[in-house]
Order: structure tokens, then sequence, then C-alpha cells
């Protein structure tokens, strides 16, 4: 079994992005169609750690907004991809690294896939946006995917 | 959130208690809630609220109102962090099929929204059959009991039997769609589309209402026994093969139908039919085919009969039809011909009907004969007019085949 695991929510299932498991064969990637069973894999006890939550923003409506925050608290990183959702704020956003679908596979490779250090009690996630490495470039996703981000 | 918590109340004594998350918005909720009588139950609204609280504490029953947006979502979410809960799907009738195609084996038990007393705390703590409690039958006299278990032959019988013992108690209730009554009395166990309702400007009396405890605790066993009896007699007078009555049960309906026409001068004309050289089809094409060919004439006799026409079958590959209706006879009426037409009817669909069995090259060699009998010229007892049929059909394999032919008719 691998050690990591990928939490994909898209109503698409696994239709968006089919090759991900195959690519990345030391990755578990779970793929949901409904926000609750993407919070319910987050909450799960499960022998692979949760490093990743991938939201296919056709999938986030108003109901689904406190999934970014049980993925927050769970230390998950947020991945978002597609076109962003109305009402969706800035204050949603943060710290959620935005990709077109085909960046997929190499965003979730450049995770750190060594075994987590424990979270200091107490301590908040840290929550700011990516730098340099982070793939928020609406441009090169409209290029991919002929989406506007 | 809302969240109401009662207590567990656990002794030596006392069995421990199911615990329940009732997942529910308003109004909904606020009606089931009354309805977990004294269970312990913790009472969340927001769906993600719930799943953080399932991710930590376990519960022997989660119960969901619908409808709501992704349902199943949810409820293959609650599965994944609540395996071993009994989940429970509430929602209205118009609700309930949509509910029931998307998530079918998702959920333990649907239930009709609004509930009827005592049935939610029911379902919870057995996790079996509505009203299956441990609660003394006190209201119940023993004739009482009695009328209701001699009522289980069938279900129609034992929802009449319900009806009178209320009507005992001087009470009118009636059985209706569940859409059409807000305030159900109780749900019919065998059928959760119907429920037991208070007649136009009834009250319960206080009997009666005790009484009707008690037939919630017992409704749902005696529905089963009710349903493997109709089962049971199903089986017992059809033919398995194509579905229509055996030999014996045509012999019981024939005969009283012809009581009855004897009295009360109703029309009756009997045909006795069989598939032209069917026997060579078996060997050509195989029993299975043979088997088809059987299913697929029955279906054709059934679509050009009367819902009270009796059809059987009473051989290898011969059937037998009681036409019969309530106009009376007259001296100028002559029944049979109007049965010579349906019945010509019949052999015509078959002799153009395409049977898969056959292949494409087999449409139109597939043929029947058949003989008619009237009441009571031919005869006046099913063993007489199925003799009779008998000679007619011989006649009609004499002259060709392909052919339907009247008690001798040259």
């Amino acid at each position: 079994m691998a050690a990591h695991r990928v939490v994909i929510l898209s109503p698409q299932g696994r239709s968006l992005c089919p090759s991900l498991g195959m690519m990345l064969p030391n990755v578990d990637c779970e793929f949901v169609t409904s926000g609750y069973e993407a919070a319910a894999e987050l909450l799960a006890l499960s022998e692979a750690t949760t490093r990743a939550l991938v939201i296919d923003f056709q999938a986030l409506n108003d109901h689904h907004l406190p999934l970014l925050n049980i993925a927050r608290e769970q230390g998950v990183e947020l991945m978002g991809v597609g076109a962003f959702p109305p009402g969706l704020s800035s204050e949603h956003l943060s710290g959620m690294r935005l990709l077109g679908v085909k960046d997929l596979p190499k965003a979730i490779e450049s995770l750190d896939l060594s075994p987590p250090a424990a979270p200091s009690a107490g301590s908040d996630v840290q929550l700011t946006p990516k730098g340099q490495d982070a793939q928020f470039a609406p441009e090169a996703a409209q290029e991919q995917e002929g989406k506007v981000l | 959130m809302t969240t109401v918590d009662r207590p567990t109340m656990v002794s030596d004594e006392t069995p421990m208690e199911k615990t329940v998350l009732l997942l529910s918005d308003e109004p909904m909720g606020k009606e089931l809630l009354p309805e977990l009588d004294k269970l312990p139950v913790h009472v969340i609204e927001e769906p993600y609220a719930a799943l953080k609280h399932l991710a930590e504490t376990q519960y022997d029953a989660v119960i969901l109102t619908a409808p709501r947006t992704e349902f199943a979502g949810l409820g293959r979410a609650i599965r994944r962090l609540s395996g071993e809960a009994a989940l429970l799907a509430f929602a209205r009738a118009d609700d309930q099929a949509a509910l029931r195609e998307s998530c079918d084996e998702l959920i333990d038990r649907y239930c009709l929204f609004p509930p009827t007393r005592g049935e939610v705390s029911s379902l919870v703590r057995e996790f079996g059959p509505p009203g299956a409690t441990e609660e003394p039958l006190k209201a119940l006299k023993a004739t009482e009991l009695e009328a209701l278990m001699l009522a289980t032959q069938n279900i129609t019988a034992l929802e009449n039997a319900v009806i009178d013992l209320f009507a005992s108690h001087e009470v009118e209730v009636r059985w209706v769609d569940a859409d059409s009554e807000p305030k159900p009395l109780l749900k019919c166990p065998a059928n959760p589309g119907r429920v037991l309702a208070l007649g136009a400007d009834q009250e319960l009396t206080d009997s009666a209402d005790a009484m009707l405890d008690n037939v919630f605790q017992m409704l749902p066993g005696l529905m089963r026994i009710a349903g493997r009896c109709e089962s049971l007699h199903r089986l017992a007078i059809t033919d398995h093969l194509t579905g229509a009555y055996n030999r014996r049960y045509f012999y019981h309906l024939t005969s009283h139908v012809l009581s009855q026409s004897q009295e009360e001068s109703f029309r009756a004309t009997l045909l006795l039919y069989d598939i032209d050289n069917f026997k060579q089809y078996n060997d050509q094409y195989g029993h299975a085919a043979g088997d088809d060919i059987l299913r697929d004439t029955a279906r054709l006799m059934k679509q050009v009969c009367r819902e009270q026409d009796i059809v059987a079958r009473i051989g290898g590959d011969e059937f037998a039809v009681l036409f019969w209706d309530n106009e009376p006879r007259t001296p100028d009426s002559e029944p049979i011909r109007d049965i010579l037409a349906v019945a010509d009817r019949f052999r015509h669909a078959v002799e153009t009907h395409h049977f898969p069995a056959l292949g494409p090259e087999g449409k139109g060699t597939l043929t029947i004969s058949g003989g008619l009998a009237s009441f009571p010229d031919n005869g006046r007892t099913c063993l007489e007019l199925l003799q009779q049929a008998d000679q007619a059909l011989r006649d009609a394999k004499a002259a060709g085949k392909n052919a339907i032919r009247l008690l001798g008719q040259t």
C-alpha cells in the first residue's frame, strides 16, 4: 500500500485525470465525487497519510466550503483546478495552489512525500500562499485548459 | 448547529440503549426528535459538522432526512466514517423513488416522513421490523388477536381485519395512499405507500388508542405471515413457466364461474388450444427454446384477453381459456361467435409473431390450433366443456391445423 494519499474531488471522478494513478505509483489517489466524501476521506483513519486535497472547482459550492477548513485543520495541502465558482473569496483560496489539470501529476510529485512530522500541539497550520513553486498562473492554466482560473 | 444530548441511562438490569445521530434540519428534525422517545440522541444540522463528529464518536444509528444536496455523497461519507452504524433515511413520499434509485444499497432502511408513533425509536432499537418491541399486548382481547391471526391468509384480508378491529371500538379507519394523509396512524409494513388513517371527523377513543399501540407492535409480523401466505398461494395456483394458472386452479375457478353462470345466466365459452407440431420445435431448437415459445404464446393470449378471463396451462403445450362475462344470455345472443373472433385474433397474432427463440427464419412458421365449447349448450361442467373443446380442437387439427374451430363446425 502507498504510504501517501491524495484525495481528488471532482464530479467527473477518475475521468478528471485517468492516468494519475499510473503516473504516481507511490501515491494512493482517492477519487471522490462529493465534498462530503472528500471530508470523510480526510477525517477517516487511514494507514496512508493524506498529503493533499485536489478540488475540481466544479464540485465546490456554498455547501462545501467547510471542507476547505477541514483540510486546513488536518494540515492537508489544498490544490484547485478548473474555473472559479461564483462566490469564492480570496479567504477561501488562502493557501490553495491553483493548477491546470495537466499540471496535477507534477504538482503532486513535488509534494514532500517524506513521513510528516507531528504538528506541535496548538500550532496553527501555515496557510500562506505558495511562492515560486506554486502554479498560481492563470494565464498558463488558461492556455492548458481553456478555462479561466 | 443544534445539538440535543440526552444522557444514556445504563444499569445492570436494562440493556444499553442505542445511540443515535440525527442529521436533519428544520422542520423534519423537529418532528423526528420527539419520536426518538428516550433514546440518547445527538442532533446536528450541518453535514460537515456531523462528519467531523462521526470521525470522533461512534453511533449505533445515523438518521438522515431528505431531500438534501448530494444525498448519496453524504450517505457514502457517513458509511466511510461509521460503517457499523445503521443508516436510516426519512423522506416524504415524493422524494422516496428518486432516493431509492440513487442510493438503494447505501441506506439500510427508507422510511416515509412523517413517521408514525413509536416508529423511529422502534426502528433504531431493533433495527428490525418497525413495531417489533417487547411491550405486552395489554389492549387486545384474545378474540381480537385471533381475528387478526385468522386474517393472515393475505394482505388485503389483514388490512380489512384491522379496519374491523377499530370498528369494534367504534372508530372508523381506512387504508389510504400515504400522499393523501398528513397524519397517518400507522404505515402498512407490506406497502410503505399505504397508511392507516382516521375517518373523517373521527377521534381515537382511549381504548382504540391503546389498541393502536398493540396493532403497531404486531402488524409487521402479521404482514410478513400474510405476505408469505400470498406467495405460497401464488405458487400453488400458477404454472411456474408461463405464469398462467395451473390445471388444478383452472378447474377450481372455472367450476366456480360456471356455477355462477348457471344461477345468473352469465355467458361463458371455453377455448382449448395447443401449438401445432410443438414437439418438432423442441427437437429442432431445444427445450429452452420450447419454454420461450410457451411463455411468449401465454403472454400473447393474456394480451387479447380481458382481466376476468381465466388463462391456464393445463398440459405440456396445451392451454385452456375461459372467456366469461356477466352479461345475461339472451335467446338470440351468440357469445361464442364473439369469442371465435377473439380466438382467431390470437391465432393470427401467434402466426405473425416473431419468436426470438426461432431466429429470423422462424417468423410465420409457428401456429396454433384451437377448439371452442360454449356453456351451457356444449356442456355444463368444466370437464364437459374441456372434452367438447378437445373434440373441436381435434377437428381443427384434422382440417389442416392453424385454425380455431367451433364444436360441430364443418
